[in-house]
């Protein structure tokens, strides 16, 4: 049986079967049929779904995705040259990093780079606080304690809600830090950026 | 809004393999709610097999065979079989038939409405009120949706205004997406 015929027989009597589909209809078929409605009302039914919507093949079309569907539609002998997108068209897949907040709003896409700044804490003291380390494979947690014994500093983790984690050391270490990004934790110079005036500013400024 | 539209993986809290104890009464109470499931209850659910048992958020809990989702259910409520499930033994729940144009809404989640069903393209299976039904499009050999109707068939009849079936799980959810789970 080869699979045209097989599954263009099955889309004829489905079109029957849907609206009455509690009974088992004794259709005035032939024996063709009758043979066919027991393979259609064996269980479990065999369904094939697209690869590319999930669905099943009859609802590509619904996907919003039908441009995509059409390859595996021809292999199931349907031809999709006759079939409009009637679904509402998917979201493209969402950019690497961005996230879309409830409401419409975008999250912004977490810029791949390390910011270190130095805030006041009363006084005299200061704190350096790094954002970003994650983002280049380290546990937080290791590169603090690592800094602590590096600096004699304290070091810990800040958590806020809504912000990422930071690193915070207490003092001003930012010269030395910026010795120690690169060398030590790997950081690409280029993806160092310190806070100026509030202005974020690239740590390391080629000279021209 | 829908039941499942939101759902994906870091909704669940936790799964645990039930007793056979438990497993029986699942069993049971599945052959009970779906009769037409009697001679195929082993298929489904195999005697030797664990059934999994994945809770979720807002009082959902998931049966898994195999790590196939098969039924949910809300707090201790009645189990409603997944769409992939029904797809394969669709006389399990009774059909209502909604002409084409509503297949767009369906697909969103939507809950049906009486004139989905009443129109040229609608199909009305008799059913009283709070009964779990399958969704389905004139024209489509598969269902679109699980649903629970809020009106019996003859109220929709009469009646013919507003939402009469609650859709509970529909085709491109997150629970239609996660039909495996580790």
């Amino acid at each position: 049986m080869s699979s045209d015929d097989e599954h263009e027989k099955k889309e004829e009597v489905a079109e029957e079967e849907a609206p009455a589909n509690d009974e088992e209809e004794d259709s005035d078929e032939d024996e063709d049929g009758e043979e066919l409605l027991a393979m259609l009302t064996e269980r479990p039914a065999h369904v094939a779904y697209c690869p590319t919507c999930t669905f099943p093949a009859e609802y590509c079309e619904f996907s919003g995705r039908l441009q995509e569907c059409k390859p595996w539609l021809e292999t199931q002998a349907i031809s999709a040259a006759d079939l409009k997108e009637r679904g509402k068209a998917k979201k493209k897949e969402k950019v690497d990093g961005e996230k879309e907040l409830p409401g419409g709003k975008k999250k912004k896409k977490q810029a791949l780079e390390v910011v270190v700044a130095v805030t006041n804490r009363g006084g005299r003291k200061r704190i350096t606080s790094i954002k970003g380390m994650d983002l280049f494979g380290h546990r937080l947690d290791e590169v603090a304690k690592a800094m602590k014994k590096q600096l004699s500093c304290g070091a810990s983790v800040a958590t806020s809600p809504g912000q990422a984690d930071c690193i915070e050391i207490q003092g001003d270490v930012l010269d030395i830090l910026l010795q120690r990004l690169p060398k030590k934790f790997g950081i690409p110079e280029a993806s160092i950026f310190k806070m100026e005036d509030k202005q974020k500013v690239p740590a390391f400024a080629k000279k021209a | 809004m829908p039941l499942f539209q939101k759902f994906k993986k870091e909704n669940i809290s936790s799964a645990s393999q039930t007793k056979s104890s438990e497993q029986r009464k699942i069993r049971n109470r599945i052959v009970e709610q779906f009769p037409t499931l009697t001679d195929h209850i082993d298929t489904i659910i195999p005697p030797k097999a664990t059934i999994c048992a994945v809770k979720c958020q807002g009082h959902i809990c998931l049966i898994t065979v195999k790590n196939e989702v098969l039924f949910f259910q809300e707090r201790d409520g009645p189990y409603f079989p997944t769409l992939r499930l029904l797809h394969k033994y669709p006389d399990m729940l009774p059909p209502m038939q909604v002409d084409i144009n509503g297949c767009r809404h369906v697909l969103g989640g939507a809950n049906v409405m009486c004139q989905g069903l009443t129109s040229a393209g609608g199909r009305l299976s008799d059913v009283p009120e709070k009964t779990a039904c399958q969704v389905r499009i004139e024209g489509k050999q598969h269902a679109l949706a699980v649903g629970l109707t809020t009106m019996g068939s003859d109220e929709i009849r009469e009646v013919n205004k507003g939402p009469c079936i609650t859709s509970l799980h529909y085709m491109g959810d997150g629970l239609w997406d996660m039909n495996m789970l580790e």
